[in-house]
């Protein structure tokens, strides 16, 4: 391969990781406070891209679009969390399993409902609708600003969780529930607040990223699964790890795309298998 | 005097069962249909009720044992690479002991909310590979049709809608009894133990990994018959029976029937099957319905039905006292 392919693919990758990382930071963090895995995830990623595509054909703003798809996200963050998760915390485990298998369920007909099963592309803001060159080679600067777009959030989240008292109160909850509330911290909104987030960037990954991956049925259920397998590879840990862990998931990825075509949805999960053997608690994962 | 009562109650049960099951075929020909598919789905949710209910180990990748079991015979009957059901069976139960053990060892290393999340992956791993990299062994998307019925090689032929469920039930009856061997042994105990309190059975000497090891292969093991069994009944194999949904909804249908109980799935699979064919004749939407039912039950009938008959039986205790 010449170099210029192999950096656009470089760059493709990244800009998948930094969309993985959009809908994983999320999750993580509520298996990491919560202790409960979110299957509804990735449907509020494609509810987020849809009703964002529903605003863009209203109101032709891309950005008005991209607020709505995350306004979107974190109501239902919201709804979930106040009316069905709030009932089942400290339960088994395998009950917030079941009710946001359902409710990813409901949300997956609720949207071919709205928005039929037919697949819909969304068109990249004309001023970003570019390419330019690089090395002598012709790449979108759409992806170029999801890179940037991504960085940006991790910044803004690195910097919420550590350096604001907001952040210190999601740390001290996922350190130590029962102290934390000692301490007076409301721990019930802090679940509230996280998982508003979480969604919020789900909803907020779903529309930037509609331009890349599109819209469909189904959609859902393929982002879900890529952010489980970051969470497997990388371990509940810190946010960086995170981060990298998604960089790497989109860098196989593509790597996977380029020599294997017909195995490339594979890669990923032979990264998912080589860490299980080798390290099952995750990259960045402490040991329990 | 309780022990009695309770050996008198699982007689009585036993016997209900059998006589409804027995009078099944006295029904019209949809009926005897629906009923051979609800037993077929009960062993299959019983197999994830070994993992989950008693074993404790939250699976949502119980679909690609039942998948490779109901692929297995798909492949190997059209092709007529082999025509005798003994030998199919004995491939089927080898190809999904071979995926469970190379599976089970991986996703084993890992626990609770974990495992999950691992079984879910390689049970997707394997609906891709069943898509895409095999497609020209399993037609993709399309999947494979006309799976003739088996021929036990006796003089009994299964072409009829009502001897094929004779045979469904008979096969059920033993997987059930085989459960209900496996749940009294020394084994069954070890791994209720490991749900309740794993450090605990760790300390006592127990070799934990060992026992959650062979509760993953055996359930593997039950599932692929189960699946082997709808191939046969519903003579074409796709996909989706590889797929998490099916996974989940083995959750779902035990989680109704009553986690954790013995003829939990038995009445989970049967609630399921017949909201199913009552909802899906008037809506398209039925993944959404069974989505609101399933949030219905998580919510507000946690014990599903087993639970629920358990209460009344306790409520009727309370007032004869």
């Amino acid at each position: 391969m010449e170099l210029p392919v192999a950096i656009s693919q470089v760059l493709n990758g990244i800009a998948f990781g930094m969309l993985l990382f959009l809908l994983a930071a999320g999750l993580s963090l509520m298996f990491g406070l919560m202790g409960i895995v979110n299957l509804a995830h990735g449907s509020y990623f494609m509810v987020g891209g849809y009703v964002g595509l529903t605003t863009l054909e209203a109101t032709d703003s891309f950005i008005l679009a991209i607020a709505a798809g995350a306004a979107a996200g974190a109501l239902l963050g919201f709804l979930t969390e106040r009316f069905f998760m709030r009932r089942v915390y400290g339960l088994h485990g395998h009950e917030s399993i079941l009710l946001t298998f359902a409710l990813s369920l409901v949300l997956s007909d609720f949207s071919l409902f709205l928005w039929t099963g037919t697949p819909r592309w969304v068109q990249a803001p004309s001023f970003l609708d570019v390419s330019f060159t690089l090395l002598g080679n012709p790449y979108p600067a759409y992806r170029l600003a999801i890179i940037l777009i991504g960085a940006i959030v991790f910044a803004g989240l690195y910097w919420f969780q550590e350096r604001t008292l907001w952040g210190a109160t999601v740390r001290a909850g996922v350190d130590d529930k029962e102290m934390a509330t000692g301490l007076g911290i409301n721990i019930p909104l802090v679940f509230t607040m996280v998982f508003c987030l979480g969604a919020f960037l789900a909803g907020f990954g779903g529309f930037v990223g509609s331009p890349i991956l599109g819209l469909h049925i189904g959609l859902d259920i393929e982002v879900i699964m890529l952010a489980l397998a970051v969470v497997i590879v990388g371990g509940i840990g810190s946010l960086t790890g995170c981060l990298v862990t998604c960089l790497l998931m989109g860098l196989s990825d593509t790597v996977g795309k380029v020599l294997w075509p017909s195995y490339a949805s594979l890669t990923i999960y032979l990264v998912v298998v080589i860490v299980l053997l080798v390290k099952p608690e995750g990259l960045f994962g402490k040991r329990s | 005097m309780e022990q009695a009562a309770l050996r008198w109650k699982s007689i009585v049960g036993v016997m209900v069962v059998t006589a409804m099951a027995l009078l099944v075929p006295l029904l019209p020909e949809y009926a005897v249909t629906l009923a051979t598919s609800i037993i077929i789905y009960s062993i299959y949710v019983a197999s994830a009720n070994l993992l989950t209910g008693y074993t404790g180990l939250v699976s949502l990748g119980q679909a690609m044992f039942w998948g490779s079991g109901a692929y297995v015979v798909a492949i190997l009957t059209t092709r007529g690479l082999v025509t005798n059901l003994y030998l199919i069976v004995l491939i089927c139960l080898v190809t999904v002991v071979v995926i469970s053990a190379f599976f089970g060892v991986l996703a084993l290393r890992v626990k609770r909310l974990y495992f999950m999340i691992v079984t879910f992956a390689f049970g997707h791993v394997i609906w891709c590979i069943a898509m895409y990299p095999m497609q020209s062994i399993t037609r993709g998307y399309d999947g494979i049709k006309d799976i003739a019925r088996p021929d036990l090689g006796l003089s009994l032929s299964l072409a009829t809608g009502t001897s094929f469920y004779y045979f469904v039930l008979v096969v059920a009856a033993l997987c059930f009894f085989i459960f209900y061997l496996v749940i009294r042994s020394p084994f069954g105990h070890a791994i209720v133990g490991i749900r309740d309190n794993e450090h605990r059975m760790i300390a006592l000497g127990y070799n934990t990994f060992l026992y959650k090891y062979i509760s993953y292969v055996l359930a593997a093991v039950f599932s692929g018959i189960a699946g082997l069994l709808f191939a046969y009944f519903n003579s074409y194999v796709n996909p989706s029976e590889l797929h998490w949904l099916w996974s989940g909804d083995a959750l779902m249908m035990m989680f109704i029937g009553g986690i954790g109980t013995f003829w939990g799935p038995l009445w989970g699979a049967l609630a399921y099957t017949g909201l199913r064919y009552w909802i899906s004749s008037y809506t398209m939407y039925w993944f959404g319905i069974e989505g609101i039912i399933f949030i219905l039950v998580v919510l507000f009938f946690r014990g599903g039905i087993a639970g629920f008959v358990m209460n009344v039986q306790k409520g009727l205790k309370w007032q004869r006292r």
